[in-house]
């Protein structure tokens, strides 16, 4: 029982690769049998995602499109660019800054790179880590975006919920230093009985405005269930892939009401972190 | 090739079957059970209206009963049960659909609907066969009709029951229907501590028909069985239902020389366990359970001069469905499939080879070929067994097969049978697809194991008989070998899932074993004052990594009398156990001292001008003991002193 190798990002660039060849098979057979309806890339993805904002300036509209409500949490976002005449756009650079205004003080949040992931459509994808809901101030994203030599800048105001469940959870590292850690479930919405690719991105506070992934650290888990007392078999600490992810896997015996427990060492072998446990109700 | 041993009739070795008796000696028993058909030439309670169709089969020396509460114990042969005895009703595969083996299929008949406990060596794949028949009709020369009206109270436990059967007989057409209710409360131990949980009501319809047209034979069977509010007093939990229909379509007909039997059967069985009767459970949860079985069974059969040949063939599918759904206070259920629709097919090529060369000697042989194909049909439990390591998401399939060879001899008083076996059984789907199936005796959730391999078995049997004119001594003698011998070993990696259990142990091939055992038979004046009965019994089992095998004996001795005296039956049974030291600590058997039980039993049969009444009024415990065996669920004791009386008045045709 290896641990997949494939991060979720991978998982879905796959996804939508193949999507991409579904769009090209589906107006393919739709051509043949004269259909009048075409079905669209945008039409896939959205059966997969729901548009959540939208902006348009000048001839150009820039789409953000995520699979789910945007949470405390990870998030995977994903954009789209069409020109006046409603075509895609697959020429064009952008770079998004997230940031979080209260009042007083703003900060940014842990955040991966920005990469197209499907270059026929100039479908980008980045992920957040949201690491307050969007009641404690006013969660932005400044989308720079460089195409015909211009440069057009959106702003979105993002609106994140904090899940029912925690998704992310933050700690100061018990080694003494006084380093702050964001770890993040991946995926953990497809989590079920049976056999499951666990994710978990981590990053540390550098300051309010760097918040990078941490790469060298030791996870370990154990689903347990509290109320019963007992845990699961076979799982599979996860390890460092990229960009501060770390993949394992986690096996859950029945449904119900999961913790997954976290430790958390350091290069050193220290305990950084090890009363950590996030719900799962399955 | 029978040793018809008729208990039912109630150790009936004076009926002329009895001169067969010493000429067929073992290898394929009979005990009657004699069922409805009140025969009062009475021992004891055992042979009573009171009495269980699974107490009756424990006089036979062979069986004996695992006990988890008053209701639904379990029939086992020479120490084996579950996978390795086919338990069959007339000839019908059924199996229970609880996933802790509270409802052996003997818990689906009533006492009234069966005629004969065909015990078989030979037959069937796998080890052994107990094959409980069901009471049928006769076509008669000119029409009659039979019915009666039955009824019992016993003290102990206020048990009653009361039903009727009907029997209508022609020269071509057959019918017959019974139908019973019995109802039992708690009932006292012999310390006169109330034992609870023992309590349970059970309902029974069964029909049956036969017609005949030519030299076609059909008949049709159906029960429909329904027990609830059943106390388990060994287990943590009880059951709200048990229900089960059963039926059967058969047709019997001659092709040339050969003489041909089909059948078809379905039945399905559902079984719903219930806690909310405890005083404090730790969870309150819901354990539905269900077995569906499909089955043809063909038959060809065919005599020359001195060789008799019987072809079976049977393709049967059963499928299976259990889950346990929890609450725990202030959070979400939880849920898990302990049985996830698991089915098996199977076909099973079963031909027996007999030669009689002359009057003295006899010989069998039977080879046996089955094939199975299990699968656990849904993706839920397939993504269970995904955590455990396996991938279920094809089928398993397995092939077992078996050799039986018998010779017999017989001269003058003397006669010997011998019977040697070899073959193997496939893991049964608990054993294969059982997920953390929690047993109360050893505190372990049991896990199963898909990738077990067949059990090997070898068997020798050795029966010697010497028979006088009153007196008559069988004695046999049995080892059993096994290799790849299948039980639950603790897996210490894996969490148990039942709070406060003691792990989980997963079915394994653990290696060799064996059991070695003997059971002597003495009957004495057979047609004397008062005939009879002394039967002897032992049983020792060891094997590899699993120490003393579980369900053996201690020696127990079993003495029955029974006298007539002026229109009145009387009998008396004694039953002698020694201590027994040899408990299977790994399947949670406790130790028990030696105990003396005492029955007893007078009957009468009055005849009315158009009708006839049995009265019976029987006492079994009497003296009171305070007893258990090893095979009762965590040392429940059994039923102390209890006193029955049972009437059953019967109209029309009288035997």
């Amino acid at each position: 029982m290896a641990p997949c190798a494939l991060t979720h990002q991978k998982i879905i660039m796959k996804h939508i690769a193949i999507l991409g060849f579904a769009v090209g098979l589906l107006s393919l057979t739709a051509c043949k049998k004269e259909d009048p309806q075409v079905v669209t890339f945008e039409d896939v993805l959205l059966t997969h995602m729901d548009e959540i904002e939208s902006q348009s300036i000048g001839d150009y509209t820039l789409s953000i499109y995520s699979s789910n409500e945007l949470i405390v949490g990870y998030n995977e976002l994903n954009f789209l660019l069409k020109d006046a005449d409603g075509e895609f756009v697959t020429d064009y650079t952008m770079h998004a800054h997230p940031m979080m205004e209260m009042g007083m003080m703003m900060h940014t949040t842990p955040h991966g790179h920005t990469e197209m992931i499907e270059g026929e459509y100039g479908l980008y994808m980045t992920d957040y880590v949201f690491i307050m809901p969007s009641t404690a101030g006013t969660w932005s994203l400044e989308v720079t975006v460089e195409v015909d030599d211009e440069s057009v800048v959106y702003d979105f105001v993002l609106d994140v919920i904090e899940p029912e469940e925690a998704r992310m959870i933050s700690f100061m590292s018990k080694t003494g230093s006084e380093e702050k850690y964001f770890a993040a479930l991946v995926g953990a919405e497809n989590f079920g009985v049976g056999e499951n690719d666990f994710e978990i991105a981590i990053y540390q506070r550098e300051s309010m405005m760097s918040f990078p992934a941490v790469t060298y650290l030791t996870v370990e888990i154990e689903p347990w269930m509290p109320t019963m007392e007992h845990g699961s078999p076979n799982n599979v600490n996860p390890v460092h892939t990229m960009n501060g992810h770390y993949a394992g896997v986690a096996n859950f015996t029945m449904t119900g009401f999961w913790q997954l427990k976290l430790t958390i060492k350091n290069a050193d072998g220290e305990i950084v972190e090890e009363d950590l446990a996030f719900d799962i109700t399955l | 090739m029978k040793r018809i041993l008729t208990y039912g009739a109630l150790l009936l070795w004076s009926v002329p079957m009895c001169s067969q008796v010493f000429l067929q000696i073992d290898t394929l028993e009979e005990v009657v059970i004699n069922g409805e058909r009140a025969d009062h030439t009475t021992y004891d309670r055992g042979q009573t209206d009171v009495a269980t169709t699974e107490q009756t089969a424990e006089r036979d020396p062979q069986l004996n009963l695992v006990c988890r509460g008053a209701y639904a114990q379990e029939v086992i042969y020479r120490g084996l049960s579950g996978a390795q005895v086919a338990t069959l009703v007339d000839g019908m595969r059924i199996y229970g659909a609880c996933t802790d083996k509270m409802d052996p299929v003997t818990s689906y008949v009533d006492r009234s609907n069966l005629s004969v406990l065909q015990s078989d060596q030979t037959a069937s794949i796998g080890f052994h066969a107990l094959n409980f028949k069901l009471e049928k009709g006769e076509f008669g020369v000119e029409r009659r009709w039979k019915s009666g009206v039955f009824s019992s109270y016993q003290i102990n436990n206020a048990q009653r029951r009361i039903g009727a059967n009907a029997v209508y007989e022609s020269k071509d057409f057959w019918w017959l229907a019974s139908a019973s209710h019995t109802e039992a409360n708690n009932y006292v131990a012999g310390s006169g501590q109330k034992i609870r949980y023992t309590q349970f009501t059970k309902q029974n319809l069964y029909s049956a028909s036969g017609w005949r047209r030519g030299k076609h034979e059909f008949t049709a069977t159906g029960i429909v069985d329904r027990a609830y509010d059943i106390g388990y007093a060994g287990l943590p939990m009880d059951v709200s239902s048990a229900t089960a229909v059963i039926t059967k379509l058969e047709h019997k007909t001659s092709l040339g020389k050969w003489k041909n039997l089909n059948s078809v059967y379905f039945n399905d069985v559902a079984h719903v366990m219930d806690d909310t009767k405890r005083d404090s459970v730790f969870m309150h949860m819901d354990m539905p359970g269900c077995s569906t079985t499909l089955g043809y069974h063909g038959q060809l059969q065919r005599v020359w001069n001195q060789w008799i040949l019987d072809v079976d063939f049977e393709l049967v599918r059963n499928r299976r469905f259990a889950e346990m759904t929890m609450y725990p206070v202030n959070e979400v259920e939880m849920y898990m499939q302990t049985w996830s629709v698991s089915v098996r097919e199977m076909t099973i090529l079963n031909p027996t080879l007999k030669y009689f060369p002359n009057d003295r000697w006899k010989f069998e042989i039977v080879p046996a070929i089955a094939y199975y194909n299990d699968q656990v049909k849904e993706e839920f439990g397939q993504k269970q067994f995904e955590v455990l390591g396996y991938d279920l998401t094809k089928g398993t399939t397995s092939l077992s097969k078996s050799l039986a060879l018998t010779s017999e001899y017989n001269l003058n008083k003397w006669g010997s049978a011998f019977t040697f076996a070899a073959g193997d059984r496939a893991p049964e789907l608990s054993e294969r697809f059982g997920f953390y199936l929690y047993n109360n005796q050893d505190g372990f959730d049991y896990m199963g194991n898909p990738l077990l391999s067949n059990e090997q078995f070898a068997r020798i049997n050795w029966s010697n008989g010497l028979k006088f004119e009153k007196h008559r001594v069988t004695w046999s003698k049995y080892v059993y070998f096994f290799d790849n011998y299948i039980f639950g070993v603790h897996n210490q990696v894996l969490w148990q899932m039942t709070p406060g259990g003691n792990g989980v142990k997963e079915y394994q091939n653990v290696g060799s074993a064996f059991i070695a055992g003997s059971e002597l038979e003495v009957s004495l004046f057979e047609q004397g004052l008062v005939p009879t009965q002394i039967t002897v019994a032992y049983r020792y089992g060891e094997g590899e990594n699993v120490g003393y095998l579980p369900q053996m004996m201690p020696l127990e001795v079993k003495l029955f009398n029974k006298a007539k005296w002026k229109g009145f039956d009387f009998g008396l049974t004694n039953v002698y156990s020694l201590r027994y030291t040899r408990a299977s600590q790994a399947f949670g058997e406790q130790n028990v001292p030696a105990y003396w039980m005492m029955n007893a039993a007078v009957s009468r049969k009055l005849t009315l001008k158009k009708s006839s009444l049995d009265i019976e009024i029987a006492g079994s415990n009497l003296l009171d003991n305070y007893y258990t065996t090893h095979l009762n669920w965590n040392g429940i004791p059994q039923m102390g002193r209890n006193v029955s009386l049972s009437l059953k008045w019967n109209f029309g045709a009288i035997e």
